[in-house]
């Protein structure tokens, strides 16, 4: 990548008081990527976005847009454009004065900044509630005079923190991929913090996954799911198995068989982080499959069926393993597929490409 | 772990980043402004009360005599004493009638509510000398319900209702009721509603629910307003001078009596230091009787 | 027994409605008396009276009650003012700083409270004379004096006003380009002008009716209403007192409705 990024970070740092809240942060987002930065509560991930926007000083570290470095930079002199979780819209002023807010503060000529601000208006799909105040709005159309408040004023980066958590599911989901038009749309770069990790699957072009502070993995949608590198981001994100390892019998750069704390010998795919004295494993439940013991051979594990769980387009199974371990295994529900009841006898295949190796730190 | 960390995140976007000189430029214009005007005022009041006072002078000599006099002389003691029974009786009182009329303008569903709000507030605005002025007329000899009594045919002569310390007690309570209802209204307000729905559905009638979680929980807006009505009813000038005349004698007439027309200015200050004591006494034993001192001011 | 229970249930609910009704009579009743006395014809006090006229008013609008009533309608208004500048300053010191000293700030901006202002009065008026400012007593001391009295006012709504806004609206504007006093002027100021005029015009009511400073600091030629009305007194109950009184009242509710049409402040009466 030879251009510049919009936003970088250099090894950011936030403590408060004794508590690191950032840690060592470095990452880049290039020019019309959807960034998020996923984690669970107080991971970290607003301090990281709040550093952005210049509400809070970083310890430590760099931050830069748009290649110019911001420590000292008051937030309006940054040009962010941040969609609080509350939104924050001003309650004293209608729709179109709270979008006409940043093109005022910016001295934008009359004309263009009436055109701007209808534009914008008409994006978000609210034209015709110009004179309303946002308490006469509901919770989505707020959302969007928030979005297009924020967008109005073509920022070097938009900052969306957890935009979407006041909305109930079914308009959640909706309004997931209706930003996510809009932002292709206007090709803006737009850093992202959720904590729902379906919200960050769907929407993003990268993801950050944070965890006390330090981004724990980087990576595409794709990465994070399928080649988590750290136990917290497989366990963070969809559901896995997590078996500990007792012993590395034999290791090579990609392939390691090991024996787990439950006595299951198995052949795994060595990830990019196995620093750490305390190794596991990491299986999707999806990914393994099951079989009738009769036409199992060499390479399946014996187990029972202890709970089965219907969850609609997939059946999840507690199979405990004869030597000990327990796994929850995901089968494709319907007319076509085998179904086994509890207590049924099962042979589990594990197959060394989906099992993933992997220090924690 | 993650706890320490919720918590220090989420103000982490509002922490004010300001300068100690934006910190400076804000509270130290008015801070110094009451320093100079109230807070040194306060401390010579001290000094000069204990300053000997000789011959229409004062000299500058420290003694105790001044409160030696005021706290000797019976005549003195029992203005103190009076001073204090009337306030006492009156914080009673306003208490007593503050707390209906919170409790109705916090629990009604009218739409009126805002009227009557602004009804209570609106007595306030009349100010002190008006609403005892209106006293006067009610409780004089020929005035208001002397007339209707004797109409009445109840009375043969005119009762004589002003001039004594039942009328400054009338007089004053109705002045105070405003900060009263307003105190109480306050924590009421600050309570759940949905604690007395709780004890309801476990049992209690409406009684006990009252006296076992309302008036608990309202306990600082009671002493609020009895401490708020105490202190005022203590310093109030104009009700005891207006509806006491000459026969009722309290610390403030004290005060303004010997500063003005006797001229011994260490008496009155002395005595101005006894009524700032009497009050702040109060204030510490509400204070102590179990709730925070924030509820009161 | 439906009915039994229905007697059961209102007449509890009934006799409270009654009881607070008799105290809202109670708070009524010597202002209605007042103004009902004052368009009474009679030179004595009769209540109620057998003629109305409105010679008590012609009678108060006269040079003796026009002037005290000048002088505390403009110390009203310029000690509210500067109450107003000073207890919001504090008030933005108080809660937007996290600075050592700030609760013994707060403590000292609310303290005139905690005291009674007879002894605050005694204590300027003796401050004054001691220190060789004796020159200052008349309006500067009563401007000085109520402005001390009701900088607790103006502090307590403006604090209770800006803890009500939400920070992330004021970042909002910052992330949008406002500068500091931008943001100011457009967001919080907005968001605060109800506390603003409720404890401007707080300031204002106390200081119109203050008696308990302004005994010891009124100087022959500048007196206060309230004052006067009390000096009056001394010599009896004069029916012309009641038409000065209301006229008074009159004029406050004016001043109140204008702080209420410009700033909105029941807005912040009842919102909070």
């Amino acid at each position: 990548m030879a251009t510049i990024p919009d936003v970088e970070l250099r090894e950011v740092t936030k403590r408060f008081g004794p508590v690191e809240a950032v840690r060592d942060v470095s990452l880049q987002i290039s020019r019309g990527e959807f960034f998020t930065l996923l984690g669970p509560s107080g991971c970290g991930k607003s301090t990281t976005l709040n550093m952005i926007a210049g509400f809070v000083d970083p310890t430590g570290g760099l931050v830069f847009l748009r290649g110019e470095c911001v420590n000292y930079r008051a937030p309006f002199e940054r040009n962010t454009a941040m969609v609080f979780q509350n939104y924050a819209l001003f309650p004293h002023m209608t729709v179109w004065d709270n979008v006409a807010f940043g093109l005022r503060m910016r001295r934008v000529p009359a004309g263009e900044l009436r055109r701007r601000v209808d534009e914008a208006l008409e994006k978000v799909r609210l034209a015709g509630f110009e004179s309303r105040f946002p308490r006469q709005l509901s919770g989505g159309q707020q959302q969007r005079v928030a979005l297009a408040r924020a967008i109005v004023t073509r920022p070097a980066v938009l900052l969306l923190d957890e935009p979407l958590s006041n909305l109930d599911l079914k308009l959640r989901e909706a309004m997931r991929l209706e930003l996510k038009a809009l932002q292709r749309e206007l090709g803006v770069t737009t850093l992202y913090v959720t904590h729902d990790q379906s919200e960050a699957l769907v929407m993003s072009d990268r993801i950050a996954v944070m965890s006390h502070g330090r981004v724990e993995q980087l990576g595409t949608a794709l990465d994070i799911y399928e080649r988590p590198t750290t136990p917290f981001v497989a366990g963070f994100i969809g559901t896995t198995n997590l078996l500990k390892v007792r012993t590395v019998e034999t290791r090579t750069e990609h392939r390691a068989v090991v024996i787990t704390a439950g006595g299951l010998a198995l052949e795994a795919t060595v990830g990019s982080s196995v620093e750490g004295d305390r190794l596991m494993v990491a299986i999707r439940p999806e990914k393994i499959q099951l079989l009738s013991p009769a036409v199992a051979d060499q390479g399946f594990h014996n187990g029972v069926i202890v709970h089965t769980i219907y969850l609609g387009s997939t059946v999840r199974y507690i199979v405990a393993l004869d030597g000990g371990e327990e796994l929850t295994v995901d089968q494709v529900s319907g007319d076509s597929a085998v179904t086994w009841t509890k207590g049924d006898r099962v042979a589990v295949r594990l197959s060394p490409p989906h099992c993933l190796l992997m220090g924690d730190r | 772990m993650t706890g320490v960390r919720d918590a220090l995140a989420m103000p982490a976007a509002t922490v004010p980043r300001r300068s100690l000189a934006g910190y400076l430029l804000l509270a130290l214009p008015p801070a110094a402004y009451l320093v100079i005007i109230f807070i040194i005022p306060l401390a010579l009041l001290a000094v000069l009360s204990l300053l000997r006072h000789e011959a229409g002078l004062i000299v500058n000599q420290p003694t105790l005599e001044n409160y030696a006099q005021l706290l000797g002389d019976a005549y003195y003691v029992r203005v103190i004493y009076r001073t204090l029974g009337t306030s006492l009786v009156v914080a009673i009182f306003v208490t007593f009638l503050s707390y209906p009329v919170a409790y109705f303008l916090t629990r009604t569903r009218t739409t009126w509510k805002p009227v009557l709000v602004a009804l209570v507030l609106a007595p306030e605005l009349s100010g002190v000398v008006l609403r005892t002025y209106g006293w006067l007329v009610i409780l004089e000899p020929e005035g208001l319900l002397n007339t209707v009594l004797q109409r009445l045919g109840l009375l043969d002569a005119p009762l004589k209702l002003v001039h004594n310390y039942t009328a400054v007690t009338i007089g004053l309570t109705h002045v105070l009721l405003t900060f009263g209802v307003f105190t109480i209204m306050a924590s009421l307000q600050a309570m759940d509603p949905t604690l007395e729905l709780a004890a309801q559905n476990l049992g209690a009638n409406r009684v006990q629910t009252f006296l076992r979680v309302t008036l608990p929980l309202t306990l600082p807006g009671i002493l609020g307003s009895f401490f708020l009505a105490f202190a005022l009813a203590a310093g109030a000038y104009a009700t005891p001078a207006i509806l006491g005349g000459k026969t009722v004698e309290v610390m403030s007439t004290l005060i303004y009596t010997q500063l003005l027309y006797i001229l011994n200015w260490p008496l009155a200050s002395a005595a101005a230091v006894i009524l700032l004591l009497i009050v702040l006494t109060t204030l510490m034993l509400l204070g102590r009787f179990g709730h925070r001192r924030g509820a009161v001011l | 027994m439906p009915v039994q229970r229905m007697i059961e249930r209102t007449l509890p609910r009934a006799a409270f409605t009654l009881v607070v009704l008799a105290i809202y009579a109670f708070m009524f009743l010597p202002i209605a008396v007042v103004l009902v006395t004052s368009v009474g014809a009679s030179r004595y006090l009769e209540f109620p009276p057998r003629a109305l006229s409105l010679r008590w008013y012609q009678a108060a609008l006269v040079k003796d009650w026009i002037e005290p009533a000048w002088v505390s309608f403009n110390l009203a208004l310029m000690s509210a003012g500067i109450a107003t500048l000073l207890g919001s300053a504090g008030a933005f010191a108080i809660v937007r700083h996290r600075f050592r000293g700030r609760d013994a700030i707060a403590a000292l901006l609310h303290s005139p409270l905690a005291i009674p202002s007879i002894v605050a009065g005694v204590a300027i008026v003796q401050f004054f004379t001691v220190v060789g400012a004796k020159w200052l007593l008349g309006f500067p001391a009563l401007l000085l004096a109520h402005a001390m009295e009701t900088i607790p006012f103006v502090t307590r709504t403006v604090s209770v006003s800006l803890l009500g806004v939400d920070r992330t609206l004021e970042q909002a504007a910052m992330n949008l380009g406002a500068r500091r006093w931008q943001m100011l002027r457009y967001v919080t100021l907005p968001l605060i002008k109800p506390g603003l005029f409720a404890g401007a015009a707080f300031a204002f009511v106390v200081s119109f009716n203050n008696v308990n400073l302004s005994l010891f600091l009124v100087r022959p030629g500048v007196i206060t209403l309230p004052i006067r009305i009390m000096n009056f007194l001394e010599f009896g109950v004069a029916p012309v007192l009641a038409a000065v009184n209301i006229l008074s009242l009159a004029a406050v509710l004016v001043v109140v409705a204008v702080a209420e049409r410009v700033g909105g402040f029941t807005k912040f009466l009842y919102g909070q």
